[in-house]
């Protein structure tokens, strides 16, 4: 319970010093934010940059401290502001359009490769005599050795490309609308298959590796020999006595991968013209989009600490030894 | 009498591009959805409102329409919604007389109280787009009937046509329940324009049109335009993605950058793939008229005599198109006079290097020019990520290091700080851009006149500034102001022109091509260099034209 407790409070102590220095960094930046938003609107004279200014929060003579008391009150109203570059959308109205994309397809793709790298990175260590092991392995420390760019790109050149397999970007097809279920849901998979690819396939080794490195140094411990002398059915050994330990580390690192999935794939997304948060993110500081810039980080600081907070919990049911610690 | 001739002009815009092709004019076909890039970068937000400076493209002209199309290529003011507009004798005040049969696509009638309505939320609202229009003199606009609306101002001042007339004009009675219009963005667009939303067609990345079975202006079959049944936009992450959906086919309309285009799009299918890259705006080199040494005449034209932009345009390889001296497009060449002509700096770095040794600048042990201990040795600003001028910039740097002049390239984030630089005086040598217009009068007024002028350190009036100031230049940008004879204007111009290239108050570099790739494969009637009816920019109304003039193929 005190191991909760402290958990607990972690989290929202690190959540205040988030919104911080979320507040304040935008700020730090050099360049008037009003002035981007005037140089598009034409024209517009002295007194409409301080309305401008207003509107964006940016004002300057405030102080500071109330105006950070102003933002966190409009955050916990959903109030994100509005955005600069896409004036006078909200920015709430903007990211929605692309955080659903980039949860579902970053997010998907993140535990496919874990759940698959995972399994077979216990297999692989449990096999590790094996000639077929060490072809998997070599296989995937090459695939993890070239550049995810370089992969997506080729994955599109000649899957999408050369050969209309399958669309070049986007992430439905613009005929097809949402009422029509099914159809939604086929040309939704049809589209995200190459950039899903992408993550999964350049990700999978990373988790292979990690929990195959574990399970060879668990499989080496007294207890894996005590239980093999108990007669215990090797798959009762090779999950619950070995993977079970050996996982714990891909528990943390899957819990980052997670938090970090609301903030897009840049790359991926690029490459495939996917409606994601990733190239929401860089278009934002190319156009100094301060509002949406620290809409975006904010989604991820909290999606990070959440992610975290829930492996702690996980590694509390998973590993006996944190809860005995606790007594 | 009037409406004939309207009628006529339509009609000839619309029979011009088929002169000598296979097409009988006399059989229209109709049908089929225009495939077209969306120009717009990442996930688009829908926002229809015509005063936003973030609207999506078929706002102006699709849904919104103007008084008066400024057609820049022909370099005139055309009739729109406006059947005629002329100035009464005082110049002070301008008349539109509209088109008596428009309806907006709600059913409600079009009239000058919409006109009225329009221009009176730009008074109320100073942060949206139009605003500016009351700074330059206008005093009142009243609707005179129905179909009548005068524009009053308070000094002469002709070439406010074109920004006044080029309002989009919105229905007074959906908008007078609006209750910030500078916020509104209106989904639900009712609008006098050929297309109309399709409801429910909006997705993070696409979104469509459909033709209004209204429009007002009729086809040759007599039936109202457009031929086409409806736009679909298409969104993509960038350059190489919307490149690779005109090259593949999947959109009919392109207008992104294709490097090698001959190879890598014409080849792919000769018969249907097609380009034009007509002159867009034009970049230049802005010096500062205000610090050492470009308050020096000489200096300013011995930069002007090292740069070949042929072979600059030519390093670029992005199909910019090389600049003369005089920095006029090739279009409008009658503007340009025989005796700037004469006047002109032909490419001599042998030349210009004497023209700086006359000034009194000597070669250091580096080869680079000296005098009184301070060197020719610059920062040039860039906009931070705009390849494309980098790489000119790269190539101005090679170029002048020829001729004794050292050059550091410094990229910086645009538009801020990239133009509080230019703004403050805070910079010697800097890239710019200025928008064209109907004649070469609009882009040297952006940056010419001794209006925008202020001395180092203050802000001066706009962003594309050089702080040059000559009494004959702005004489003669006032008198062609206050003329409405097209003559007059011309030689006022010339007078303009002539300084300009004695003074060389900065250096036109090259014009920024507008991007268009066409596929005739499932329609044609685009322009093109042989028919260059309009030009193929998606921002303004200049794309309806070409929306209005497109058939399917069969």
């Amino acid at each position: 319970m005190k191991y909760f407790l402290r958990k607990t409070i972690w989290l929202l102590f690190a959540l205040i010093i988030a919104l911080l220095i979320n507040f304040i960094l935008p700020r730090l930046m050099p360049g008037d934010p009003a002035l981007v938003v005037v140089s598009q609107l034409e024209g517009a004279d002295p007194e409409a940059l301080d309305a401008i200014r207003t509107a964006f929060g940016v004002e300057m003579d405030r102080n500071i401290i109330l105006q950070f008391f102003d933002y966190v009150r409009n955050i916990f109203r959903g109030d994100l502001g509005l955005s600069i570059s896409h004036f006078p959308a909200p920015v709430w109205r903007v990211l929605s359009q692309a955080l659903p994309w980039t949860i579902g397809l970053v997010g998907l793709a993140t535990l496919i490769s874990f759940v698959l790298g995972t399994l077979l990175g216990i297999t692989v260590a449990w096999r590790r005599e094996s000639k077929v092991s060490d072809v998997i392995i070599s296989i995937f420390l090459f695939i993890r050795s070239f550049p995810f760019f370089w992969l997506a790109l080729i994955l599109v050149y000649f899957f999408a490309f050369e050969n209309a397999w399958f669309p070049l970007g986007g992430g439905r097809d613009v005929a097809v609308r949402a009422e029509n279920t099914w159809e939604f849901i086929r040309s939704v998979a049809y589209h995200g298959f190459l950039p899903g690819l992408t993550i999964a396939v350049s990700s999978l080794g990373f988790w292979l590796l990690t929990i195959r490195n574990n399970m060879i140094n668990v499989l080496a411990e007294d207890y894996i020999t005590v239980a093999r002398a108990k007669g215990l059915s090797d798959s009762r050994i090779k999950y619950n006595y070995a993977a079970r330990n050996a996982i714990l580390p891909s528990v943390s690192g899957i819990a980052m991968a997670l938090g970090f999935v609301v903030g897009g794939s840049l790359i991926t997304e690029i490459v495939f013209s996917y409606p994601g948060v990733g190239f929401m993110l860089y278009e934002a500081v190319q156009q100094r989009d301060y509002p949406l810039l620290q809409a975006i980080f904010l989604f991820i600081t909290i999606g990070v600490l959440f992610a975290n907070f829930f492996a702690d919990i996980a590694i509390l049911a998973l590993d006996p030894r944190v809860r005995d610690g606790d007594k | 009498m009037k409406k004939q001739f309207v009628l006529g002009i339509i009609l000839a815009l619309i029979l011009l591009p088929f002169a000598g092709e296979t097409i009988q004019a006399e059989s229209v076909n109709r049908g089929g959805v225009v495939n077209k890039t969306a120009s717009v970068q990442g996930v688009i937000v829908r926002n229809f409102n015509p005063f936003s400076p973030n609207a999506l493209h078929s706002t102006y002209g699709g849904f919104y329409e103007t008084l008066v199309f400024a057609n820049t290529i022909e370099g005139d003011v055309e009739p729109w919604l406006a059947q005629e507009f002329y100035w009464e004798d005082d110049l002070q005040t301008l008349i539109f007389e509209l088109e008596e049969d428009v309806y907006w696509n709600d059913g409600e009638k079009f009239t000058a109280n919409d006109v009225e309505f329009t221009l009176s939320l730009g008074r109320e609202h100073d942060a949206i787009h139009q605003a500016g229009i009351w700074d330059q003199g206008l005093t009142e606009v009243n609707a005179l009937d129905d179909y009548t609306v005068e524009f009053k101002f308070d000094e002469v001042n002709t070439t406010v046509l074109a920004d006044v007339g080029g309002i989009y004009i919105v229905p007074e009675h959906i908008w007078s329940d609006v209750e910030d219009p500078v916020e509104f963005e209106n989904d639900y667009p009712v609008g006098t324009g050929p297309f109309m939303y399709e409801e429910g067609s909006f997705t993070e990345m696409s979104y469509s049109l459909e033709r209004n079975p209204d429009y007002w202006q009729l086809g040759e079959d007599g039936e109202p335009l457009p031929y086409i049944d409806g736009v679909q936009y298409k969104g993509a992450t960038g350059n190489e993605q919307a490149s690779m959906m005109i090259i593949t086919g999947e959109v009919d309309w392109g207008t992104y950058f294709i490097p090698n285009i001959d190879r890598n799009f014409v080849q792919r299918d000769p018969e249907n793939h097609h380009y034009w890259l007509p002159e867009g705006n034009l970049v230049y080199l802005n010096l500062n008229n205000e610090r050492w040494p470009f308050e020096n005449r000489n200096v300013r034209r011995a930069l002007a005599k090292v740069l070949d932009k042929e072979r600059m345009t030519e390093v670029m390889g992005s199909g910019a198109i090389p600049a003369p001296q005089s920095g006029v497009k090739s279009a409008f060449d009658d503007w340009v006079p025989e005796s700037a002509q004469e006047q002109k700096v032909d490419v001599d770095v042998v030349k210009a290097r004497e023209l700086l040794e006359e000034e009194g600048f000597s070669e250091n042990d580096e080869g680079t020019y000296v005098k009184d201990g301070e060197e020719l040795s610059f920062e040039l600003y860039v906009p931070s990520g705009w390849t494309d001028w980098i790489n000119a910039a790269e190539n101005i740097a090679t170029q002048l290091e020829l001729a004794g002049i050292n050059i550091d390239i410094e990229q910086v984030a645009w538009p801020s700080p990239f133009n509080d630089n230019i703004i403050n005086g805070d910079y010697k040598m800097s890239f710019s851009f200025t928008d064209s217009g109907i004649s070469p009068f609009y882009q040297f007024d952006n940056i010419l006149p001794s209006r925008h002028y202020a001395p180092v350190g203050e802000e001066a009036t706009n962003d594309s500034q050089v702080r040059y100031r000559n009494d004959l230049v702005d004489e003669a940008f006032d008198g062609y102001r206050k003329s409405d004879d097209p003559d007059e204007q011309m030689e006022y111009m010339q007078t303009i022109l002539d300084e300009f290239i004695y003074d060389m108050p900065m250096i036109p570099l090259f014009f920024n091509p507008t991007w268009f790739q066409y596929n005739t494969s499932n329609f044609v009637g685009w322009p093109n260099e042989d028919d260059p009816y309009a030009l193929p920019h998606t921002g303004g109304m200049d794309k309806m034209q070409i929306f209005l003039n497109l058939q399917p193929t069969n």
